[in-house]
């Protein structure tokens, strides 16, 4: 009897499911739902296609052409890639790419690191100092390379005032080749040095403090405490902030654009690609250039998740 | 008030792996079921079934006669209490009160009406602006049972409401649940893991295992007269002892299916070994040797080791703790027999009315 | 307190002090530069103080460029990327926090990829497509290549997931709609992650140089920092004092922002290199 009427109400559910799947209303709501999670995630999609993507591939396509955007694009194949590289000058701005990229990461990251050793203790002066190294970074890369440009003048600068009271020759900042691509370095790693501070000093703090305190009891000095168990658990942290330094460093702008307008040797990569797209309007040879940046960032980016998804996580 | 039914219900998380296959289950109106189960056992699947949370595989529920197909959770006239509370930390105390009435467009008035009725009966009026990360545990308890109680459903959910809080608070709360039960006369649906908040609770327990009844009835039925080895395990602390047929000799010949004989801690008596013939009638006699014994207040256990197997013992005389060698005696007709499935069954022997121990 | 201990508490606050003004300074030479006359920044040795504050450098300032402009189109600009930023981020966010869908991995792997990519490499392509749809010069093509930002969408989504779902089943029994949900909800515990999330958009497209630069001919919709940028081309040489003038414009409402929500700041900064 109660099976009975067990069965009897399951096949009647089972009847009044089909019906109810059949119905039109409910085929659009299930369809609804189904495409919900896309119409949200459609909007931001359309803006990184649009904005992002397709120009990438379009700036592939563009550097097998030539064109000045007055004439029609005529398709050159490989001649801008062959032309790029045995151009001395190119090659030249290849180099202080990289002079500038070694430079503001190498000195950034060991001055970062020896400030975040220096500030990591959670006191009153040390929170300030550490929002005060830290404001340069939000401000605009356009102000700061006016305030520096200003005290690196050669005869009215500040920077040269300084030299002239401790009796040391003076320097023209901006106007020796030799110099003006590591003044920029300098200008670069004042804005930065903060923020790769506070990064450190929140990794070190992330750090279990019981692992001091067992290298305490095994009689560690400090110096290898520091190399055995402080270096290896911010390793993480170290080589992020040496990737986006690199990359940092290779889209740098601003500076150059204000302080040098690319003279004096401080041409680099990115303010080439700018210079031959507006100012030359030689639009295939600068979209050739672009593409060896992308093949650049792209190269570093696939190494950087590489060894991030194979490092082990001591965490 | 209503009752509620599950007919036939499957539910499978991925193809071909179900965890609840053709249920069948009645939760009758107006009283306090208790879902208790391992975890693992599917009981919270089934509350959040009942919720509508969880979309059962196959099968149908019905509240109150009515069927529960695509009836969203927030029209399906229930309320739960979860685990974690689950008050939204971003609203007051009021605000996380009312958010449901709101939905459900009750006019201001009666909104607060409401709130304040329960909020006195509850005991959190004080509380009312305040963020429920500023209140302990045992209020944030009871402002989710608020939460709950102001929908006035006509069936209570709770989720293991009590396992978060220590267990001062959780007996506290127990009692105070059972007072609200007796005075609402709700449908309430109780899942735990905890056989004594199931037991001093619910006036109805389901004991579920992998998916599948073992038993269901009163507490004291279930405690009394388990049918399976897994109820007369799971109910009760320390768990029913269970041994062998087989490595008992202390039997007179028992039919073939019977292969487990089991009885409970609270149910024997305790003699030195020498002693043990003072017992008359039917008993089964044990002998071993005492392991552990641990003085719990009201009770001393014991761990004993016999030649049939290790068992343990609850023994209320305190006036002396027995060390060595002991005699064990049980009563005949607090022994429990189970066949080689596990499941009770009454010998062929005591049906004829004859006695089995030697 | 012993000999040593002494001279090491003596060093640290000579240190403390050096940091401070390695860092400080360039901002007081922008701030005394701003109020001196022309004649004493061509001084040499410089001054250190300024006796009679010279305010006009702002004014002039102003008049030098159309600055008012430039302003309302720096707010203008900064406004609209944060008003297409939320629409944008906030629904994907959500979506890559709570649904299951097909291709969901392969979408948030392209979005978060989009990260590495800087305004520095794509401004020509992006230019040429604006070029080709007549919008050089316009709002859009300041506002549109950042109206989705992909750090957006993988930061609140992480504060999304990290909403128990239990939180939203109780919310579901209390008769909420999925937009109340997210409304009501998700909105406001993603309040302080939001914060954060403007705070970085605002102060970026404030200080944004490159892209207004490469993306207009003209001063119609160029903002601040090009205007500051102009103020040196205004005579021959450059002239500090109004540039310095300027720039403290440029510099005060990030201070300000600063000042005020320095937690907020520093943490959206540095989020990244956190993880």
């Amino acid at each position: 009897m109660a099976n009975n009427y067990v069965s009897d109400r399951r096949s009647q559910s089972i009847e009044s499911r089909a019906l109810k799947v059949n119905t039109r209303g409910e085929t659009l709501k299930i369809i609804g739902k189904k495409a919900l999670p896309y119409g949200l995630v459609a909007p931001s999609l359309v803006v990184f296609i649009v904005f992002m993507i397709y120009p990438m591939i379009y700036m592939i396509y563009l550097s097998f052409h030539k064109w000045n955007m007055l004439s029609d694009k005529t398709f050159i194949g490989f001649s801008n890639y062959t032309k790029l590289f045995s151009d001395p000058s190119f090659l030249e701005v290849v180099m202080t790419t990289v002079k500038f990229m070694v430079g503001t990461v190498s000195v950034s990251v060991i001055l970062a690191l020896i400030l975040a050793l220096y500030l990591k203790e959670n006191t009153a002066i040390n929170k300030f100092l550490q929002s005060v190294i830290f404001a340069p970074y939000i401000v605009s890369l356009v102000s700061i390379s006016f305030i520096f440009m200003w005290m690196m003048d050669s005869d009215l600068g500040l920077f040269n005032y300084a030299l002239n009271l401790l009796h040391l020759p003076t320097v023209r900042w901006l106007e020796n080749p030799n110099v003006a691509i590591y003044s920029l370095v300098l200008v670069n790693v004042w804005k930065g040095v903060g923020y790769y501070t506070l990064i450190f000093i929140s990794a070190f703090q992330s750090i279990p403090p019981y692992l001091y305190e067992a290298a305490k009891l095994d009689n560690a000095s400090k110096t290898k405490t520091f190399f055995k168990i402080t270096l290896p658990m911010i390793s993480p942290t170290l080589f992020f902030i040496t990737l986006t330094g690199i990359i940092g460093g290779l889209k740098v702008f601003e500076t150059i654009n204000i302080m040098t307008a690319g003279a004096n040797g401080t041409n680099t990569l990115v303010y080439n690609l700018y210079q031959y797209g507006f100012q030359f309007h030689k639009i295939g040879y600068a979209s050739a250039m672009g593409v060896i940046l992308m093949v650049i960032i792209g190269i570093l980016t696939l190494f950087y998740f590489n060894t991030l998804s194979k490092r082990v996580h001591y965490r | 008030m209503q009752k509620i039914e599950l007919i036939s219900i499957d539910k499978a998380y991925e193809v071909g792996n179900p965890i609840i296959e053709n249920l069948n289950l009645n939760i009758d109106d107006g009283s306090f079921t208790v879902l208790l189960g391992p975890s693992g056992c599917g009981k919270s699947t089934i509350l959040r079934m009942i919720a509508g949370l969880e979309k059962e595989t196959g099968g149908e529920i019905f509240i109150g006669g009515k069927t529960m197909q695509n009836v969203e959770p927030g029209d399906r006239d229930i309320a739960m209490v979860f685990q974690n509370y689950a008050l939204y930390p971003t609203m007051t105390v009021r605000g996380n009160i009312e958010f449901g009435l709101e939905n459900n467009k009750i006019p201001k008035d009666e909104r607060n009406t409401r709130i304040h009725e329960i909020c006195d009966m509850i005991g959190i009026t004080e509380y009312l602006n305040r963020k429920p990360q500023s209140l302990s545990g045992g209020q944030r308890q009871r402002v989710a049972l608020a939460r709950a109680m102001v929908k006035k459903p006509s069936v209570f959910l709770m989720d293991e409401p009590l396992s978060n809080l220590d267990a001062k608070l959780r007996s506290q709360i127990r009692t105070e649940l059972i007072e609200l039960y007796h005075n609402l006369k709700t449908t309430f649906v109780y899942v735990t893991h905890d056989q004594v908040e199931a037991m001093s609770m619910g006036t109805h327990i389901i004991l579920l295992n992998k998916g599948e009844i073992m038993q269901q009835g009163s507490p004291i039925e279930i405690y009394n007269n388990p049918q399976n080895i897994f109820t007369a395990q799971f109910i009760g602390t320390p768990p029913m002892n269970i041994l062998k047929m087989s490595d008992i000799n202390n039997f007179k010949r028992v039919d073939d299916d019977v292969a487990y004989v089991g009885f409970r801690p609270e149910h024997v008596q305790i003699a030195p070994k020498n002693l043990s013939n003072m017992f008359a009638g039917s008993v089964l006699r044990l002998t071993g040797k005492i392991v552990t014994h641990e003085v719990l207040g009201s009770e001393i256990l014991y761990k004993v080791e016999t030649p049939s197997g290790v068992i343990l013992l609850k023994i209320f005389d305190l006036s002396q703790i027995f060390e060595g060698e002991i005699s064990v005696v049980i009563p005949e007709k607090n022994l429990c027999y189970f066949d080689h499935n596990e499941n009770r069954i009454i010998p062929r022997e005591i049906a004829d009315g004859k006695q089995l121990c030697i | 307190m012993n000999q040593s201990s002494k001279l090491k508490t003596v060093l640290k606050w000579i240190l403390n002090i050096l940091i401070f003004l390695i860092f400080f300074v360039p901002f007081y030479w922008m701030l005394l530069t701003s109020i001196k006359s022309l004649g004493e920044t061509l001084q040499f040795p410089p001054t250190f103080l300024v006796k009679t504050p010279h305010f006009e450098n702002f004014k002039n300032a102003f008049e030098a460029i159309p600055f008012l402009k430039f302003t309302v189109n720096s707010i203008v600009v900064a406004l609209g990327t944060l008003f297409f930023q939320f629409i944008t981020v906030v629904p994907a966010a959500y979506a890559y926090a709570r649904y299951k869908f097909k291709f969901k991995s392969i979408f948030f792997g392209a979005t978060l990829a989009t990260m590495m990519i800087p305004a520095q490499l794509i401004f020509l392509p992006v230019f040429l497509l604006f070029s080709k749809w007549g919008m050089i010069n316009t709002y859009w093509s300041l506002i549109l290549p950042y109206a989705s930002s992909a750090f957006g969408i993988f930061m609140l989504r992480q504060t999304f997931m990290q909403v128990p779902e239990e939180l939203i089943e109780a919310a579901r029994l209390d008769k909420s709609s999925e937009f109340q949900i997210v409304t009501k909800i998700m909105l406001p515990i993603a309040k302080p992650t939001l914060v954060t999330l403007a705070l970085l958009t605002f102060i970026e497209t404030w200080n944004n140089y490159f892209w207004p630069l490469v993306m207009t001919t003209n001063d119609t919709v160029r903002t601040l920092p090009l205007g500051i940028a102009s103020l040196r081309m205004v005579e021959s040489g450059i002239n500090y004092h109004t540039v310095m003038a300027g720039n403290v414009i440029l510099i005060i409402p990030i201070l300000i922002a600063y000042f005020f929500a320095q937690r907020h700041i520093i943490e959206a900064f540095t989020y990244m290199g956190e993880k």
